[in-house]
């Protein structure tokens, strides 16, 4: 028996002449939390509703536990699917709610197994007093964490998140997403969470799957991608403060930027053509370079702060401690690490062109 | 200012008010007060009929009447109004019924040509009903459907469906998708999702359509005249029959028949009020 509980092969899928998913390839392991994270209409959503059975992939095959899942029913792939906007039905309470999939018919279950699982889930996520309550009458929080239950309580073989912590306030997202990893290890059941949110990516993802436009992008770790984004487009989207993104071209043993400022010394291995440079925030000193540097702006992070450099034409985003002695108007000489760097090739005209902005 | 805004609001209503008072006061008169050049408004008990000025003595009289049979062997005014109401209760039933159905076909399924078929639906209501009644007379002839409660079942189901599908479409175009799908991918069929999931959402807009399509089939006078005379006679044909009685028109009469024929019609609206104004104003307020 492989490791591999889900495979997708090849599969594209278009809405008139709209490209939702284009051969698409990938896995999710038996015991495996991948996220898979992108903009908005990258294609998140009918990945996981091809996954599903809701929609019809117009090519390509899904097989789940080595066996063609297809042509199968929704029901017949015995997944969980839960959506953004929680969709617990009004008017029934929590409990019946949660009972409602293991009811389902052909399941089979006795009702002294139906109120089992139904206790064994309000105990997991805590929402033992809210059983009896009307799903309207509950917080986003709590809404979640009902149609989570929902969704566990008849233990499919594989879980689809989608986006569900996107409507919950930012305190409450960084709980259940702590909790919603805990669970899944708890539970073993392998599961693919959608987001488009860089930080849930990071934090959650045993495997991160980066999809644009109907495209994976990448598919690594979280630390890989982080590190060594195969695409200033994957750079971008993962996190936050967000990378630099220069435009350099080799000359005279470096890297030099646009406007010829000498930035990493050239390695034997590095190619001559134009190329961009990406370079995390936290990758850059202010001190130690050779060329000077204004500082135009600074923004508190909390626990950090972001120094906004102009440098040889460009506005470099540097992040430095609290404390750093540092204000507005500055002279400063950043220096770039030269193992955090990451070189791309110019992408071709289109989607992968440097962009302005800051975020 | 306020004073004169209420003086304002007062009078409207009392106007738009007039008939109906008067209608519940000629219901309560002898026929001789009711038909009297002085206008009798003013109920005290005791007052002689016929007497000159506008106090009149009120009465059961014209209620009596109402429900008693007319002569031997003739319908009473009961019949008739159960007439009315198998004819008014399954029209709605089968029109809310395929009205729902259809509007979540036209809702959830990709129908080859969907905006052609809805304006279609909607093109049977284009001309005035009444053109039609002599075609229909003569194939409802044919199958002896007239004078039945079926023919005119059939035909109030059928000018009501267009009205039911289309209001229906946009309560049902408000349910979320996601509901029956996560229903479908938790092992439900499409059949058990419409059953469990649609219709317990889609109930407010059932009452609302089922309130038009009985105050329409309620109504209804000019098919009913023409194909239902003689048996299975509804209450509005039964009203106007009364017209050429030879003691004259015996208003108290109509009154009081009136009165009973609209109160069940105002008593299912007021039960289903709150939906109704839900109803109405669906799709206006982003909830």
């Amino acid at each position: 028996m492989s490791d591999t509980f889900l495979s997708v092969r090849g599969v594209s899928k278009r809405f008139g002449s709209v490209t939702a998913l284009a051969d698409i390839e990938l896995t999710v392991g038996r015991d495996e939390l991948l996220v898979v994270v992108g903009p908005t209409r990258a294609g998140k959503t009918t990945l996981l509703r091809v996954i599903a059975g809701l929609e019809r992939p117009d090519s390509g095959t899904i097989e789940m536990n080595g066996a063609d899942v297809s042509d199968a029913s929704p029901a017949a792939r015995d997944v969980a699917l839960v959506f953004q906007n929680f969709s617990l039905y009004p008017n029934w309470s929590v409990r019946k709610n949660i009972e409602f999939p293991l009811r389902a018919p052909g399941r089979g279950l006795t009702e002294e197994q139906i109120q089992g699982q139904v206790s064994f889930v309000a105990g997991l996520l805590r929402i033992e007093h809210l059983l009896d309550r009307k799903s309207t009458r509950l917080s986003g929080g709590e809404m979640q964490r009902v149609a989570i239950g929902r969704a566990i309580a008849r233990k499919p073989r594989l879980f689809l998140m989608d986006e569900p912590l996107t409507n919950l306030d930012a305190k409450l997202r960084e709980a259940l997403r702590v909790e919603l990893v805990e669970l899944r290890r708890k539970l073993g059941t392998p599961m693919i969470f959608v987001t488009h949110n860089q930080a849930e990516a990071l934090s959650m993802g045993d495997r991160v799957v980066v999809l644009s436009e109907g495209r994976v992008l990448q598919d690594a770790t979280p630390q890989e991608i982080y590190r060594k984004p195969r695409s200033p487009a994957v750079a971008r989207q993962l996190g936050q403060p967000r990378i630099n993104v220069l435009a350099v071209f080799a000359n005279d043993g470096f890297l030099r930027t646009g406007s010829g400022v000498p930035l990493l010394p050239l390695r034997p291995d590095t190619p001559r053509q134009p190329l961009m440079l990406g370079v995390r925030p936290e990758d850059i000193a202010l001190e130690g370079g050779s060329h000077p540097g204004t500082v135009e702006l600074l923004e508190n992070m909390g626990p950090a702060k972001i120094a906004v450099v102009a440098w040889a034409g460009e506005h470099v985003h540097v992040l430095v401690p609290k404390s750093a002695p540092l204000k507005q108007g500055d002279r400063v000489y950043p220096r770039f690490d030269p193992d955090r760097a990451v070189l791309w090739p110019v992408p071709e005209r289109g989607g992968d062109a440097p962009r302005e902005g800051t975020n | 200012m306020r004073a004169l805004r209420w003086v304002t609001i007062v009078l409207g209503v009392m106007f738009g008010l007039l008939p109906l008072l008067w209608l519940v006061l000629t219901a309560f008169k002898h026929h001789p007060d009711a038909i009297t050049t002085t206008a009798k408004f003013v109920p005290i008990p005791g007052t002689a009929v016929g007497s000159a000025g506008v106090a009149f003595s009120p009465t059961l009289e014209a209620f009596g009447a109402t429900g008693r049979a007319a002569a031997d062997g003739e319908p009473n005014f009961l019949d008739y109004v159960l007439n009315s109401a198998i004819i008014g209760l399954c029209s709605t039933a089968a029109s809310v019924g395929l009205g729902t159905s259809c509007a979540y076909g036209f809702s959830r399924f990709r129908i080859a040509g969907a905006k052609d078929w809805l304006f279609f639906v909607l093109s049977t209501r284009f001309f005035p009903p009444l053109a039609v009644v002599a075609p229909i007379l003569i194939m409802y002839r044919s199958v002896h459907l007239p004078n039945t409660h079926l023919g005119l079942i059939i035909l109030y189901s059928a000018f009501n469906l267009s009205l039911a599908t289309w209001l229906m479409k946009g309560f049902i175009d408000e349910i979320p998708r996601a509901y029956e799908e996560s229903a479908v991918v938790d092992g439900y069929s499409r059949m058990a999702t419409f059953f469990r999931l649609i219709l317990p959402q889609a109930r407010t807009g059932m009452a609302v359509t089922a309130v038009f399509c009985i105050i329409s089939s309620w109504n209804e006078f000019g098919f009913a005249m023409t194909l239902n005379n003689a048996h299975a006679v509804p209450v509005p044909v039964y009203f106007a029959g009364l017209q050429g009685n030879i003691e004259g028109v015996p208003w108290p009469r109509i009154a009081a028949g009136t009165l009973l024929f609209v109160s069940p019609i105002v008593a299912f609206t007021i039960m289903v009020r709150k939906h109704l104004l839900r109803g109405v104003t669906f799709g206006t307020i982003k909830q």
